[in-house]
């Protein structure tokens, strides 16, 4: 289990992110995701021990993470570029990690090369981005950390060497029982293979619990009363984000939905419709990004 | 070779590739190795390497070894400085350096894989290519204990060359966030000491009026204080190429001390890479502030001492122009655009922000507390003129760049061994006339002279004060023949002339010498031109080249002249002795060099024979002698002030020969002059001694109309040659080559058809420089007596 406690880190002034707590379970696809900033690759900085975080701890199996060697050979970093010596071939630069990880097995990193139809005697600089994804990939399986941490995961992968990769994830998973963590802000994706999910915005975690808990917890409702309704009449109602047009009200609501509907009805209602968000509307519901909807219309109004 | 740590377990691990993944290290060393080896062997070969060995003292020359070069140094610190960058660029490279602290390494393993490799690398080939030179030089002169000495020093010097680059650049890639700041870094710590040092030498020569440089004022008292501070003292301290190291036992130990001290650097570096290394400032601009003003202070300083030293003497005004205010008010503009402007350039940006402050304020810091320090007359640089009863003992020595200050209508010197006064003075009355000589010193000038003397006094307190002057009025350079008077002096002119000590060109050396014979297994018999037994003494009148009167003394009328000579010396004042109302010509004393043998394991004589000066060859592989090649003179002017020097010659009848007008020729050598300063050319070069196309010399009658001690063939067309007038009988031979040359020298004297008009015409030949390109013949004249000559006849 990886557990992140009260991971803290500042650069001089500014706060990466602040007072994260996350539990990843073995035997899981956890996703981390957040708009650009917000602290992604850091917090995977700091769990593979490049950074150090300015206060708490990234526990691997518990213990520091932080210079702990035997611990970090059960973990393997996919950063978003990942260094290969110069002139090495797909092969020499799969040596390259091979001698760090004691358990690096060449016949898992040969059978995904072939998956992915890559020749080892490419040189890594003649591929592409995709292509280098891939063989990075390839060593971060052919490794077989117990945790595999991977950046900017979809990048670059063409639609069709993404569903490779899912099932590789999800093949991987079921024979290793390792947890892999999935940086993306690609959510579709995540939400497909992810069983676990954590959205950071910019400093803090704002939502952090299971896939499937996501539309449980967010309800778009649109609700009809009888007679016009404003802001103070619906205060004792627990929605997240709301508009109001005459006796109509579209929120979004967080949390105990039965509840809140239970209390909308009690108001005086002539309809109401309940329908659960999806991923990447929850991520713009809780990353606030739907605020600047209206920003953006006003800019070329002036 | 153990496996690393991580992969001594690890079924995967793979040397070769291991190996491939530093392949840049490998390929460096490698390199490394071709370039290390050719300097220290290409550059030396055998052959310089024995002609240096034999001729020189180690310990008062330290040119025996043939390893040492700072060229030797300046190379081994590049290498290891490249090795430095190379390994630790990860730091400087997110990419890499994001990947690498992410693998499962603790961070001092990787710290120690980094290290270790490029250092122990580096250190065998340094090793290896010094042993072999050692091996080779214990071949050839046999185990002592200077050169095992004089190896081990020069090992642990580039040992800490190796340490230095490396260290310096590892240091700043773990400190700094990008490559150019971790090259300025890296340049910069290697390079505040010297630089420092050039500041302070620059303010206080400032400041203080005779003030010459650190590396020569501090040398007595401070040196082992103050240069163990600067590691890279052995490169900053010679300006040759080729130049090599005195080496001693002193500087091994300071060169080990800074061995230990970079290895603790290095220690301490790998803690803090560590504790504290933040990966997350890799690329970014300029992140470690103390790092910023020593690069700030070190760049800086350093460039603006270069622009003031081109614009003082190429393009402002000549640097005795420029006013210690000016200097520095100079040097603080310099180095606030300088500081500036560096840290713009590791910023690439100009905007002013807190580093930039730091970076300005760094070197403005620097001068001001050098400037504090030339004001409190730290270390003893105090701006006064000891009093007498302070000094312990005084050491001067005269330096006359092309002067004729005493080049009077006489002679150079009192004795023509001395055309440089070093003395040490231990009286009183001799500290009275130094400082005398020091006071009108200070109160004359003259910037167009460049007469000067250099004076270095030991205090009683164990301070040193040393002052150089090149700027003497003709009052205070006149007032410096008082030094001929000095008690000092007039020791040694006794123990010369009278105790018959040794005059060889390098010292005295007896037999008794333990340490002499130890380092060379010969030592060189002393001898002394005013020894009956080995010297001839001639007269030189004014109109000839000398007459041998050798035949013409016994024992005690030889030591009747010598004492007369000691008897004037004594009573004449130094106006008298150098600026006589006439001069007759002089007693020139020379010594016989056909005694000269070598002795090989100090007691067993292998070797002895009458040898020409220089021709001698070694006998057995372990003979080491080749033999002098100096013919050794001293010339004492007979002048009308030397009453018993006159009248001892009178009442020898030997004073006729001051009066004579003949000289006794051996044979004339004629060539084209254009010819001979080819071949004189070619000759130089072959040898290795031809560094430019300024001079060439030739031995000259000290007395004559012609003016000066020597020769100059120059290029220069300045100078006027007087035309050659009158008819004459003497048929001059055309010889057109080199061969011919040779031949005519075989010549006898016989052959020139009226020899007596041929010195008249040779006495008409002024003769001052030549110049190459002038058509004409060079006519070498050798005396059957007395010293050779060589004159120029223009076409």
């Amino acid at each position: 289990m990886i557990k992140i406690n009260s991971v803290t880190k500042k650069y001089d002034d500014f706060t990466a992110v602040e007072n994260i707590n996350i539990e990843i379970q073995d035997t899981s696809v956890f996703a981390l995701t957040g708009f650009n900033g917000s602290g992604k690759t850091t917090l995977l900085n700091i769990c593979a021990g490049v950074v150090k975080a300015t206060s708490g701890e990234v526990l691997l199996d518990g213990n520091d993470a932080f210079d702990n060697d035997k611990e970090r050979k059960n973990l393997f970093y996919i950063s978003d570029n990942m260094f290969f010596p110069p002139t090495s071939t797909i092969k020499s630069g799969a040596k390259f990690y091979a001698n760090y990880y004691e358990n690096f097995s060449f016949d898992v990193f040969n059978a995904i090369l072939s998956i992915f139809g890559l020749n080892e005697k490419l040189t890594i600089k003649s591929l592409s981005k995709g292509m280098k994804k891939q063989v990075q990939l390839a060593i971060g399986f052919a490794a077989k950390p117990k945790y595999l941490l991977i950046d900017e995961t979809f990048d670059g992968l063409d639609p069709h060497k993404k569903e490779l990769l899912k099932k590789l994830i999800l093949e991987y998973i079921n024979e290793t029982g390792a947890s892999i963590v999935i940086a993306s802000h690609n959510l579709t994706e995540v939400s497909d293979i992810c069983d676990h999910i954590a959205i950071l915005n910019g400093k803090n975690v704002i939502l952090n619990c299971a896939i499937e808990d996501v539309s449980e917890k967010f309800r778009k409702v649109l609700v009809t009363f009888k007679n016009e309704v404003t802001e103070n009449d619906l205060a004792h109602i627990n929605y997240h984000r709301i508009k109001l047009s005459g006796k109509t009200a579209m929120m979004t609501i967080c949390g105990n939905v039965e509840n809140e509907l239970v209390k909308l009805e009690s108001m005086g209602v002539e309809s109401i419709e309940s329908e659960r968000l999806t991923l990447e509307e929850v991520f713009i519901e809780e990353t606030e990004a739907a605020s600047e909807n209206e920003k953006i219309k006003s800019i070329f109004k002036k | 070779m153990k496996k690393s740590n991580l992969s001594s377990k690890n079924k995967n691990f793979d040397l070769v590739n291991f190996m491939a993944g530093n392949g840049v290290i490998w390929l460096l060393l490698i390199l490394s190795a071709f370039i290390i080896f050719s300097f220290v062997v290409g550059s030396n070969p055998v052959y310089d390497l024995s002609q240096v060995y034999e001729v020189y003292p180690v310990k008062e020359h330290g040119y025996c070894f043939s390893t040492g070069y700072n060229s030797e140094y300046i190379a081994i610190l590049f290498i290891a400085a490249v090795l430095g960058i190379t390994s630790f660029s990860f730091l400087t490279n997110k990419q890499q350096g994001v990947t690498m602290l992410s693998l499962p390494l603790k961070r001092s393993k990787l710290f120690n894989q980094k290290v270790i490799l490029p250092i122990c690398g580096l250190a065998v080939i340094v090793i290896v290519t010094k042993g072999i030179m050692i091996g080779y030089n214990i071949r050839k002169f046999g185990v002592n204990n200077e050169l095992i000495l004089q190896g081990i020093t020069d090992i642990v010097i580039s040992l800490k060359y190796v340490l230095l680059g490396f260290t310096a650049f590892c240091v700043s890639a773990v400190t700094c966030g990008k490559k150019i700041e971790m090259a300025f870094g890296g340049i910069s710590l290697i390079a505040i000491m010297p630089t420092v040092y050039s500041l302070v030498d620059t303010v206080l020569s400032m400041f203080l009026y005779g003030y010459d440089s650190i590396f020569y004022s501090t040398t007595k008292a401070y040196s082992d204080y103050i240069f163990i501070l600067d590691p890279t003292r052995e490169i900053t301290l010679l300006s040759w190429l080729y130049e090599s190291v005195e080496l001693s036992i002193e500087k091994l130990i300071v060169n080990a001390i800074w061995i230990v001290a970079l290895i603790l650097t290095l220690v301490f570096t790998k803690r803090y890479f560590i504790k504290n290394f933040k990966a997350e400032k890799i690329e970014m601009k300029a992140t470690n502030k103390p790092m910023i003003a020593i690069i700030g202070a070190t760049v800086s300083l350093f460039v603006s001492e270069i622009v003031i030293g081109i614009l003082t003497d190429e393009i402002l005004f000549e640097s005795r122009e420029m006013t210690s205010g000016g200097y520095i008010g100079l040097l603080f503009v310099l180095t606030v655009v300088f500081a500036f402007l560096t840290i713009c350039l590791i910023e690439t940006s100009f905007r002013l922000n807190k580093n930039k402050l730091i970076s300005v304020l760094s070197p403005l810091s620097v001068i001001i507390l050098t400037l504090a320090f030339a004001f409190s007359g730290g270390l003893g640089y105090e701006n006064r003129i000891p009093d007498t009863e302070d000094i312990k003992s005084i050491e001067i020595s005269t330096t006359f760049y092309g002067s004729d200050m005493f080049n009077t209508e006489s002679f150079p010197s009192v004795l023509d061994g001395f055309p440089e006064y070093n003395m040490t003075l231990t009286s009183e009355n001799d500290f009275k006339v130094i400082t005398e000589i020091h006071k009108l010193t200070l109160e004359n000038r003259d910037t167009d002279t460049f007469e000067g003397f250099c004076v270095n006094y030991v205090l009683k307190d164990g301070r040193t004060m040393s002052r150089v002057y090149y700027d003497l009025s003709e009052e205070s350079a006149g007032k410096l023949l008082t030094l001929w008077k000095t008690d000092a002096t007039k020791k040694e002119v006794e123990e010369y002339l009278l105790i018959n000590k040794p005059t060889n060109a390098y010292g005295t050396l007896g037999e008794g010498d333990s340490y002499y014979n130890e380092a060379y297994n010969f030592y060189e018999v002393p001898y002394s031109c005013f020894n009956y037994d080995q010297n001839t003494v001639f007269v030189v009148s004014k109109q000839n080249t000398g007459t041998s009167i050798k035949d013409k003394l016994n024992k005690e009328s030889f030591e009747q002249i010598k004492e007369a000579i000691y008897k004037d010396y004594c009573e004449l004042s130094a106006d008298e002795w150098f600026k006589p109302t006439k001069t007759y010509g002089a007693l020139v004393f020379t010594y016989d060099d056909r005694y000269d043998y070598v002795e090989y394991d100090s007691d067993e004589v292998l070797y002895e024979d009458e040898t020409i000066a220089g021709t001698a060859e070694t006998k057995t592989d372990k003979v080491l002698w080749g033999g002098f090649s100096d013919y050794e003179q001293v010339v004492i002017p007979v002048t009308d002030e030397m009453k018993n020097t006159v009248a001892v010659l009178k009442s020898l009848n030997l004073y006729q020969y001051l009066t004579d007008t003949k000289a006794e020729i051996d044979h004339i050598v004629i060539a084209d002059a254009k010819e001979y300063f080819e071949w004189k050319k070619s000759q130089n070069i072959e040898n290795g001694l031809y560094y430019g196309e300024d001079s060439y010399s030739v031995n000259f009658i000290p007395d004559s109309d012609l003016e000066g001690d020597m020769l100059f063939f120059g290029k220069t067309k300045d100078k006027v040659y007087d035309e050659l007038t009158g008819d004459t009988d003497v048929i001059i031979e055309d010889y057109e080559s080199i061969l011919d040359f040779y031949d005519c020298s075989t010549a006898p004297v016989e052959e020139i058809k009226n020899s007596k008009e041929m010195y008249t015409l040779l006495t008409k030949a002024h003769i001052k420089y030549y110049d190459e390109e002038l058509k004409g013949k060079i006519i070498f004249v050798y005396y059957r007596y007395g010293i050779d000559s060589a004159y120029y006849i223009p076409a």
